[in-house]
């Protein structure tokens, strides 16, 4: 593993996360668990059409029943086109419903029974129109349009190019060019979405919610409603998972709308259904690539279009498109790229960001053609992939600086791990092994424009309790674990000492919030700034009573000492309580910032430094293929993930886990169908996520190269742990049966078909398989 | 998602279950496990106007061995046949099916008697009862019924259950020690799924060991209800395993020409068939393989 740690004796220490033990014993609060003194329960109404005019909407038999306290469409809401991004949202639907689940309605009643009952009173009357569903039709001549102000339903364009192009095509001895497509695909967090939402008498409204982004998302909600983002509060409780799917979405503006309009607080939790129908799933990506390389294997062009499907509206589609245009160009070293990106109006479920962010789409993409090079280079891929990775100090072809870099290293170590080299010789029928590769950020600097950085707020008690406060978002993933387990480091305590506060845009600094990897490398950086501003303040105190002056004073293990008097110690408890008595009860507060050196991209070239860092990461894998089903099993994963160094090794080793089982999902099951417009699988039981009898082993391998922007030399696993899975095993698949899967997810007739016409193997080896299914 | 306000009876014992379904004729339906039920009627796709509850009835659950016939309640849940040791000695095909049924909360609930009732296509304990010629005993206030399982499905949710009558118990001829099933299922994951195609193959030797002498070979998924593939089932007895098993292809396209699949979200129609052809192989020389084993001369 890596550098040998320095003697920290908080950081780089595995430890659970602070909330596990109450999860575990069933006593955490979620948001679907709160509950406010005479508290209303709304229920949406939704379009059963994935396009139609809305000719009428009669509430008045809903309005009637008993129990019912609001009733609320478009003609309650201040009537401004909004958006996180654009101008493309209402809250509700005004004319036209554009999909299948677009909010038309909504009740809030005294129980969600009655809200239920009075949905089916409500009474709309539709002119259904054409749709369109598929990102390609959606922007070929006469497709049915979504918004009749964006003609050909082009609702983004962006373009990018560094180099020359053709001049690196004419230098390849191998191209290799082919069209793929990956699904539109659910996060399937453990809570759906919930909110509760409450106006005071001032007009002040409170959202309780689930969000990954409380402070941005305020701005968004204040213009929806016409009112000052003073007047919007945001408190982040515990919530159930998130993977880039909790930002904005109409679920909080609605309850917001209904609170207002009953003067009660409105709680309005989406059944799994409504969470599959108007959440915001993962933007589908027609990506069609071009990739050249010399005769010694070095890149030498990239070209690639990129369609993505942003469904009804825009949430973050057009700039998840722009991130699989590029992003992957600084995972090697290339010279002459060039893309182009459409993002399409289509009338399904308004797609954005999961885990990955357009990455993990082009991430699969380019490994593919990464393997399909080395066929025709007749090199081993992982040699191929070494040859060309990006290296520490190096500068990407967008200019993107590359701090450190473990690319290499993750490669040796997943390859060693797993066997690579012998089992790559020795091949055994109907088995597979495939090795893809990534690169991410930690942050993205144009993402919101104002700022990147991070920032926190640390208290400490009289009682000595240190409470850290910040405005990123723990979803789950346990970043309020490595944000303690920093403070504690910085401050010399240990973790039981340490406390994280929930999120409120009320107290909370305001951090941006859990997207971009940005977690721990921008947050950490900002408590660990907040910490050391708590820890002077501190040392001051102690040298006053240690009669030293405070620079001479440190702090660690619960115990403030002169450091050139190590037995001139006082305890950590004494400091903080004289601390306080000297100030008269005032609490000591630090407050921190960390400004990251990034560089916002040139609006043209689009060169900048997007990044304090970029994470790397390699993953293995081994398949078997039924030879008679076309069934792929994913028999082992090696994962080596450059993370810088990791903070809280077993919650890495987590994400790694997680990521590998949603990229998975991807690669073998999870796909949005859609029929005549309508989503036909919105429950689990034909949405099919794996279960930990599809997971396979898998080792997960840190490498831990210090990274210099880093807080502790951290940076961020929360998407590269699931961007290079899907080419792993699709690779891994093709290493099987010579098929090339250009399509997400694998379906294993048409894998079979294919293998039958490459003439692989045939049922003859049936015989070998194991006759018996596992009984559980 | 509120269910419509309806009388809730738990039924002593079995009579009177049978004489309030009896008098509420069609307005009445019957809890067991509530899997399915209860979902439907937040779904309103079920508004009955009694619900009589078997769950307090003594002795429904009952899983024994008596006169050469095998005997299990209708109310013993999937958890409990999966792990039976009676039926793990002696008809191991319904514990594999009864153990891939849904997830563990979903066997702990629900039960065999539902899963029959339900008539699902794909229900899979249904294609292992085909298999082994089971019978089901209804019980009505005049007395009771034995209905064979191939002729008790008419359709998807649609049975011969006379009415006012409950399915009561499920038996079947214990199978000979020199027999052996199997039964496989096509799923999209290896656990908590629907089964989108499953194969139920039971076979026994004569006597001697040296000829299958009965075969049972039934069908979930691939048509209205469980089907049995006779065609398939003649290509195995009166012949030895070895000779059997050279019939394994036969088997499977026999089973093919049985299915009547239909294109849907889960799968198409062809690659069910495809999987059926499979499966029935696969199933065929499992048992075969197993038996040509049993009847060698210890």
């Amino acid at each position: 593993m890596g550098n040998p740690a320095p003697p920290y004796d908080v950081v780089g220490k595995s430890v659970p996360q602070l909330a596990a033990r109450e999860k575990a014993a069933g006593l955490t609060r979620f948001v679907t668990d709160l509950s406010l003194p005479r508290m209303l329960h709304g229920r949406v109404l939704r379009s059963p059409h994935p396009h139609a005019r809305i000719l009428h909407i009669d509430t008045r038999k809903a309005k009637a029943l008993p129990g019912v306290k609001a009733v609320a469409t478009w003609e309650d809401t201040p009537k401004i086109k909004f958006g996180p991004r654009s101008e493309d949202w209402t809250i509700f639907a005004s004319d036209k419903a554009r999909f299948h689940g677009d909010e038309v309605a909504a009740v809030a009643a005294v129980d969600p029974d009655t809200a239920e009952e009075a949905l089916d009173l409500i009474r709309v009357d539709y002119e259904v129109c054409p749709h369109v569903v598929s990102p390609l039709a959606a922007i070929a001549p006469g497709a049915p349009l979504v918004h009749e102000e964006s003609p050909g339903n082009v609702a983004a364009e962006f373009n990018i190019s560094a180099g020359n192009i053709d001049q690196g095509f004419d230098r390849a001895f191998a191209v290799y060019e082919d069209s793929y497509y990956t699904s539109q695909v659910y996060q399937a967090y453990m809570e759906p979405m919930s909110v509760i939402a409450e106006t005071d008498l001032s007009g002040r409204l409170t959202l309780y919610t689930g969000t990954q982004i409380p402070n941005m998302m305020r701005m968004t909600y204040a213009k929806a409603l016409g009112i000052p983002p003073e007047d919007i509060r945001i408190v982040v409780p515990e919530y159930g998972g998130a993977f880039g799917g909790k930002m904005e979405n109409n679920i909080h503006l609605v309850a917001a709308v209904l609170a207002k309009k009953a003067g009660l607080p409105v709680k309005l939790t989406y059944t799994r259904h409504e969470d599959f129908l108007a959440g915001n799933p993962r933007v589908p990506m027609h990506i069609d690539i071009r990739l050249g390389a010399t005769r010694e294997g070095i890149l030498t062009a990239k070209d690639v279009r990129v369609v993505g499907g942003a469904g009804a509206r825009l949430v973050y589609s057009q700039v998840i498109v722009s991130t699989a245009c590029y992003r992957v160009d600084s995972l090697y070293r290339f010279k002459n790229v060039r893309a182009r990106g459409i993002t399409a109006y289509t009338n399904t479920v308004p797609t954005a960001c999961y885990r990955g962010f357009g990455n993990s789409q082009s991430t699969f993409v380019l490994e593919s053609a990464m393997d399909e090079l080395a066929l025709r280079l007749n090199m081993d891929p992982a040699e191929l992939r070494i040859k060309n990775g990006m290296g520490a100090g190096e500068t990407s072809v967008h200019g993107w600086k590359i701090g450190s870099s473990g690319l290499k290293e993750c490669v040796e170590k997943a390859t060693d791990a797993i066997g690579w080299k012998e089992k790559r010789k020795v091949k055994q029928p109907l088995k597979g092994i495939g090795l893809a590769c990534c690169n991410h950020v930690s942050g993205n600097r144009p993402f919101a424009r104002e700022f990147d950085g991070g920032s926190a707020m640390v208290r400490v008690g009289k009682d000595g309790r240190v409470m850290v406060f910040h405005g990123e978002s723990d979803m789950g993933q346990g970043q309020n674990t490595t944000f303690a387990q920093i403070a504690a480091e910085t401050l010399g305590v240990p973790l039981s000492r340490v406390h994280v506060a929930q999120v409120d845009t009320d107290v909370s600094p305001f951090g941006l919030g859990s997207f971009a990897t940005r977690g721990t490398l921008m947050g950490g950086n900002g408590v660990m700034a907040a910490a050391k501003k708590a820890l002077a303040q501190l040392a001051e105190t102690a040298g006053n009573i240690l009669c030293v002056p405070p620079e001479r004073i440190t702090c660690r293990r619960d115990m403030f000492y002169d450091v050139d008097a190590p037995d001139k110690q006082l305890s950590f408890g004494v400091v903080a309580s004289q601390a306080t008595i000297a100030r008269h009860g005032a609490p000591v507060v630090g407050t921190g910032f960390y400004k990251p050196p990034t560089e916002l991209p040139d609006p043209e070239t689009k060169q900048g430094n997007i990044s304090p860092a970029y994470p790397f990461g390699c993953q293995i894998a081994e398949v078997d293929i039924d030879p008679d089903t076309g069934q792929v099993t994913v028999t082992r994963m090696a994962a080596a993930h450059d993370v810088g160094r990791a903070i809280n090794p077993m919650s890495v080793e987590g994400q790694i886990q997680g990521g590998i089982a949603q990229g998975l999902g991807w690669t073998l099951m999870e796909d949005m169908h859609y029929g005549q417009g309508r989503l036909l699988n919105a429950d689990f039981v034909d949405y099919i996520v794996p279960s930990a009898f599809d997971m396979p082993k898998i080792d997960a391998i840190l490498v831990e190269p210090e990274e210099p922007n880093g807080p502790y030399g951290a940076k961020g696993i929360g998407e590269p742990a699931l961007n290079p899975t899907m080419a792993a095993i699709t690779n891994a698949i093709h290493n099987a049966t010579g098929v090339r899967i250009t399509t997400l997810p694998v379906n294993p007739a048409q894998l079979l078909a294919r293998m039958k016409a490459a003439g692989s193997p045939g049922p003859e080896l049936a015989r070998n398989q194991n006759d018996r299914q596992d009984t559980h | 998602m509120r269910i419509t306000p309806l009388e809730y009876v738990t039924a002593d014992n079995l009579s009177q279950a049978v004489e309030l379904l009896d008098s509420a004729g069609p307005q009445a339906a019957v809890l067991a496990g509530g899997t399915d039920l209860v979902l439907n009627l937040k779904k309103k796709r079920a508004c009955p106007c009694i619900l009589v509850s078997l769950q307090a009835i003594d002795g429904i659950d009952r899983i024994c061995l008596e006169n050469g016939m095998i005997r299990i309640g209708a109310m013993a849940t999937h958890d409990r046949l999966a792990r039976h040791p009676l039926l793990r000695e002696k008809a191991d095909i319904l514990c594999q099916a009864a153990g891939l049924i849904g997830s563990w909360q979903i066997r702990n609930a629900g039960t065999i008697g539902g899963n029959i009732c339900n008539a699902s296509p794909a229900g899979d304990a249904l294609p292992p009862l085909l298999a082994l010629d089971a019978a089901f005993v209804t019980a009505g206030t005049v007395g009771e019924t034995v209905i064979s399982a191939r002729n008790f499905f008419t359709g998807p949710g649609q049975t011969r259950l006379p009415s006012g009558h409950l399915l009561k118990e499920i038996r079947f001829p214990c199978p000979p020690a020199n027999a052996a099933g199997c039964y496989m299922k096509l799923r999209r994951r290896k656990a908590v799924d629907i089964s989108i195609a499953g194969v139920a193959f039971q076979a026994a030797l004569n006597e001697e060991g040296t000829q299958v002498a009965s075969a049972g070979i039934a069908l979930g998924g691939v048509a209205p209800t469980p089907v049995r593939v006779p065609g398939a089932e003649d290509l195995i007895t009166g012949r030895s395993p070895k000779e059997a098993l050279e019939n394994a292809r036969a088997i499977g396209a026999a089973c093919v020409a049985a299915a009547s699949p239909i294109d849907d979200l889960r799968a198409s129609a062809d690659y069910k068939r495809t999987i059926v052809n499979v499966f029935a192989q696969r199933c065929a020389r499992h048992v075969l393989t197993t038996l040509k084993e049993k009847g060698k001369p210890q």
